[in-house]
């Protein structure tokens, strides 16, 4: 079988090319269907950059210099910017930190989620806009939000809606860049539920990006941890303290055990 | 040393009045700690400004030392703000961007120490070195320091002037894990060798447990529990704390 998502030695670099910044060295991962694979590592250790490699948006005048990026299959590190657009946001989604960006300050919510279902599904705006009440309704947002411009709504709500747009799209393969830094706990631990039921309803790969391992632990079933460019350890969640050998991977266990215990549900 | 007496603040707004805290009453001693944890909106900010007198209440009392803070004269308040200190959110924000670290450093110890020069050089890189950081990096920029060290600097502005209380509003929210535990770890160790009370506000209620033995839980402007740490995250009885302790993902390994 073919993973969905196979990165073979990945090289981002960026000028001067006469002596390249290389923030991402060498990277290989792969991550199939119905899985989630966690992505971990401290700022600058080449996260983000990743996600947007496999995106085909890396900031220029960076590029790809090595590797390939197989996505089904296809090395899309060789696709033509129109083949990328045909793919780009129907069969791969990026869920950004920053989703109050990924909206459209000037059009309503539920225009933004029917557009969806009227370009990507070929059906009617009345359709559409029947529809998206429904996706806003899976991510637990009243209906009354499809008439809301992005700014009336909060940092957890707005990331409910690109979560809304992906349950729309029903993507291959969503890479979800610190979906919830810079939301509290109540709201974090809401988000991760919509994934789990993402995941387990849509058999959609999931790229988890994060520095919070606690997050990571919580929803993914492998980890990778990344530091200075590459991947140091690979292990299931469950595994990692025991697996994990390089010393940032140590310093994350640590700092995730002070910072987190069991509890019985109460 | 800290004392609050049924504080309320109400906004404004265009639909009429929003009740940002609610009767809020707690002391604080000397040198001990207290965690102030809710979640977004809940008016953990609006209570860490009025604290400091930043912002005015709309009734109630905050009372330092037994001198009302609400109601100081400016030089009662130049006085107070020597010794109650904030650290901000946002350290990138907090400094200003045109300004060598070690001037920043130096201000509050020309306006409220007024030492001579040589003293104030000495005391900026004692500074430095006690938040951990080299004092060569009084030099930079704040554009040239990771988040980390930009939390670590001010920490060092704020405790310049020498302060008995720090006001710590999400210190660490903005930084990965590991710098979490260690910038946490230093306000820690600052608050036993200088016995500093500190004030901890945060979403975070795992943080909250593991550096403060009081944990206030703030709902909707009102201090719902309140109480030791372990007594609040073992035996707690109020629904919405319970739904705080809910929230902390479950670790597989745990």
């Amino acid at each position: 079988m073919v993973a969905l998502l196979d990165i073979k030695g990945l090289h981002v670099a960026f000028p001067p090319w006469s002596d390249p910044l290389i923030p991402v060295k060498g990277l290989s991962l792969d991550l199939a269907a119905g899985q989630v694979l966690g992505l971990v590592g401290q700022s600058g250790s080449g996260k983000s950059l990743t996600g947007l490699a496999v995106m085909g948006m890396i900031p220029r005048p960076g590029k790809i210099t090595q590797g390939q990026i197989l996505f089904q299959g296809m090395d899309v590190t060789r696709f033509t910017p129109a083949q990328y657009r045909r793919i780009r946001g129907r069969e791969m989604f990026l869920i950004f930190q920053d989703c109050g960006s990924a909206l459209t300050p000037s059009l309503t919510i539920g225009r933004q989620i029917a557009e969806i279902y009227v370009h990507t599904h070929g059906q009617s705006w009345r359709k559409g806009m029947i529809q998206a009440k429904k996706a806003l309704e899976r991510v637990n947002l009243p209906p009354g939000v499809s008439e809301a411009y992005p700014f009336e709504l909060s940092g957890g709500m707005r990331q409910r809606v690109l979560i809304s747009m992906a349950f729309a799209i029903q993507p291959k393969l969503i890479i979800a860049d610190e979906p919830t830094t810079g939301l509290d706990m109540i709201t974090q631990a809401e988000i991760l539920d919509i994934f789990s039921d993402l995941k387990d309803n849509c058999q959609v790969g999931i790229l988890l990006i994060s520095h919070d391992l606690r997050v990571v632990g919580h929803l993914a079933d492998e980890v990778a941890v990344m530091y200075g460019g590459s991947i140091v350890d690979k292990s299931p969640v469950a595994c990692l303290p025991e697996q994990g050998r390089h010393p940032h991977s140590r310093e994350l266990i640590t700092a995730c055990q002070a910072l987190s215990y069991p509890v019985k549900s109460c | 040393m800290l004392k609050i007496q049924h504080l309320s603040k109400h906004y404004g707004t265009a639909k009429g009045k929003s009740t940002a805290l609610n009767s809020i009453s707690f002391s604080l001693g000397e040198g001990r700690s207290l965690a102030i944890v809710g979640e977004s909106g809940a008016g953990k900010s609006t209570l860490a400004k009025c604290i400091l007198g930043v912002v005015p209440p709309s009734s109630g009392h905050v009372w330092f030392d037994g001198r009302k803070v609400d109601t100081m004269t400016p030089s009662e308040q130049k006085q107070f703000w020597q010794e109650a200190q904030m650290i901000w959110q946002d350290p990138g924000l907090a400094l200003s961007p045109h300004r060598r670290i070690w001037q920043m450093i130096a201000e509050p110890l020309e306006n409220y120490k007024r030492l001579n020069r040589q003293e104030i050089h000495r005391q900026v890189d004692r500074l430095l070195s006690q938040v951990g950081l080299d004092p060569a990096l009084g030099q930079c920029y704040r554009h040239q320091l990771s988040g980390g060290q930009c939390q670590r600097v001010c920490i060092a502005r704020a405790l310049a002037p020498s302060p008995r209380l720090l006001v710590c509003d999400e210190p660490v929210s903005a930084l990965d894990l590991p710098m979490q535990l260690k910038i946490m770890d230093l306000i820690d160790n600052l608050r036993q060798h200088l016995g500093i009370a500190v004030i901890l506000i945060t979403h975070d209620i795992g943080l909250a447990r593991r550096y403060c033995s009081q944990v206030a839980i703030m709902h909707k402007g009102c201090i719902i529990e309140t109480g030791p740490s372990d007594t609040i995250l073992h035996h707690s009885t109020h629904p919405y704390t319970k739904r705080l302790i809910n929230a902390i993902p479950r670790l597989p390994w745990l």
